[in-house]
C-alpha cells in the first residue's frame, strides 16, 4: 500500500514506522523538519517538509496515486482540511484525520469523513476496562 | 440582519463597524482579549470569547439564527472548518471567508465555500488599477450571477486603438461596458463607440470569457509604451 501520513508527531511517526516496517510505501509530511526526529531510525520511507494543506505539496508526496492518507497533526482544521482535499480533489480511497474535538469528530463524520478523536477512543477504552 | 464574523483582526473590526454602522446585530467572536477590548471600546458589547470553529461557542453565539457569517481570521484552514460549521451545520444562508492563500480558492469552492475574498488578489488587483502599465485589472467578482468585472485599458499597441466597438473582439467577450474618458462623463458603450489611446472601459464580462478577454488586450503593456 502506498501511504501519505500528515504529521510527524509521535502517533504518525508510529504509525509510519509500523507501516514501513511491514513493507508499505510511506510518505511522511511534516511542516517542520525537527519532528522526523520523532521517526525510528530504522524508518526507510521518505520525509518531505512542507504543509500538507497545500495542493501542490501534496501533489508532490504524490498524493495522485496514494492508497491512503492519514491526517495527524496536533491542529483539528488542518487535519480536517488536508483530508478533504485528499478525498475530493486527489480522489485517495481511504482517507482519515484525527479530530481531537468529539463534538467536530461527529459533524466530520457527516461530511463522509472518516474522523477519529483520540480523545473518545481513549475515554471508551478506559471506561470498557472499568466495565470488565 | 444578523451578523456573525468569525476573527476581530483588521478585516473583522472594520466589517463589524460598517454593519454596526447601518443597524444591523453583529457579534464578533475573538479569542484574544485585546482585540475583543478595541471593538468593544468602539462598538459596545458585540463580542464573544471563543474560537468561531468550536461548536459550544458556535452555540452559544446562535448561529442558526444569522442571516450572513463571515470567517475572517489569517488562517485559512479555521476559516474553511468555521464556514462549513456554519454552512452545513447551522444552514446560515451566506457564508464567507476570507482567503489568505490565493492557491485555496479553488479548494474552497470544492469543499462547499463559494463565496470567498481572495486578499492577495484585492490587493494586487488594487494596486494594477492604479498602474497604466496593466491593461487588464480583474476589479471585482459577482459570482452569483456568473460575472467579472474587469477594467481594459486602450493602448497603442492593443488591437483596441482608433477602431470602433464593433470591429474589435470586445464585441464578442464583453457583455456591457463604461467608458472612461478624461475630460467626459461616463458613458454606456455601443457597437459604434469609437476607442482612443488612454480610454479605461469597466466591463462586465461572464466568467468564462475571461481569460479570453485577457489574452486579447495584454495583460502588461511592454515597456516601449
Amino acid at each position: 500500500m502506498n501511504v501519505v501520513i500528515m504529521g510527524s508527531g509521535r502517533v504518525a511517526s508510529e504509525l509510519a514506522t509500523l507501516l514501513d516496517e511491514e513493507g508499505h510505501k510511506v510518505t511522511v509530511v511534516g511542516i517542520q523538519p525537527a519532528g522526523f526526529d520523532n521517526l525510528r531510525p530504522s524508518f526507510g520511507g521518505r520525509t518531505i517538509v512542507g504543509d500538507a494543506t497545500d495542493e501542490g505539496l501534496l501533489q508532490k508526496a504524490g498524493l495522485r496515486s496514494a492508497d491512503a492518507f492519514i491526517a495527524l497533526t496536533r491542529d483539528d482544521n488542518r487535519n480536517a482540511m488536508a483530508a478533504q482535499i485528499a478525498k475530493h480533489v486527489f480522489g485517495v480511497r481511504k482517507v482519515m484525520c484525527r479530530i481531537y474535538d468529539p463534538l467536530r469528530e461527529e459533524f466530520y463524520k457527516t461530511l463522509g469523513l472518516e474522523a477519529i478523536s483520540p480523545i473518545m477512543v481513549f475515554a471508551r477504552l478506559v471506561k470498557g476496562r472499568l466495565e470488565e | 440582519m444578523y451578523v456573525i464574523i468569525v476573527g476581530g483582526g483588521e478585516v473583522g473590526y472594520y466589517l463589524a463597524r460598517e454593519f454596526a454602522d447601518g443597524g444591523h446585530e453583529v457579534l464578533v467572536i475573538e479569542p484574544e482579549s485585546k482585540q475583543r477590548e478595541r471593538i468593544e471600546g468602539e462598538l459596545g458589547d458585540i463580542t464573544l470569547c471563543g474560537e468561531g470553529c468550536r461548536i459550544q461557542c458556535l452555540d452559544e453565539a446562535g448561529v442558526s439564527r444569522a442571516d450572513v457569517f463571515v470567517a475572517a481570521t489569517d488562517i485559512d484552514e479555521d476559516n474553511l472548518a468555521a464556514c462549513q460549521l456554519a454552512k452545513l451545520k447551522y444552514k446560515v444562508p451566506r457564508v464567507v471567508a476570507k482567503l489568505n492563500n490565493p492557491r485555496n480558492r479553488n479548494i474552497f469552492s470544492k469543499l462547499g465555500i463559494e463565496h470567498t475574498a481572495d486578499v492577495a488578489a484585492l490587493v494586487l488587483e488594487n494596486l494594477k488599477a492604479r498602474i497604466p502599465a496593466f491593461s487588464f485589472v480583474h476589479l471585482l467578482s459577482l459570482e452569483d450571477v456568473d460575472l467579472e468585472v474587469i477594467q481594459v485599458s486602450v493602448t497603442g499597441d492593443s488591437r483596441l486603438s482608433d477602431r470602433m466597438v464593433a470591429e474589435t473582439p470586445l464585441s464578442l467577450l464583453v457583455q456591457s461596458a463604461c467608458l472612461v474618458r478624461a475630460g467626459s462623463p461616463p458613458q454606456v458603450v455601443d457597437d459604434t463607440t469609437r476607442l482612443a489611446v488612454g480610454d479605461r472601459l469597466i466591463c462586465m464580462v461572464s466568467q468564462d470569457k475571461t481569460d479570453e478577454l485577457r489574452t486579447v488586450v495584454g495583460g502588461v503593456v511592454g515597456p516601449q509604451d
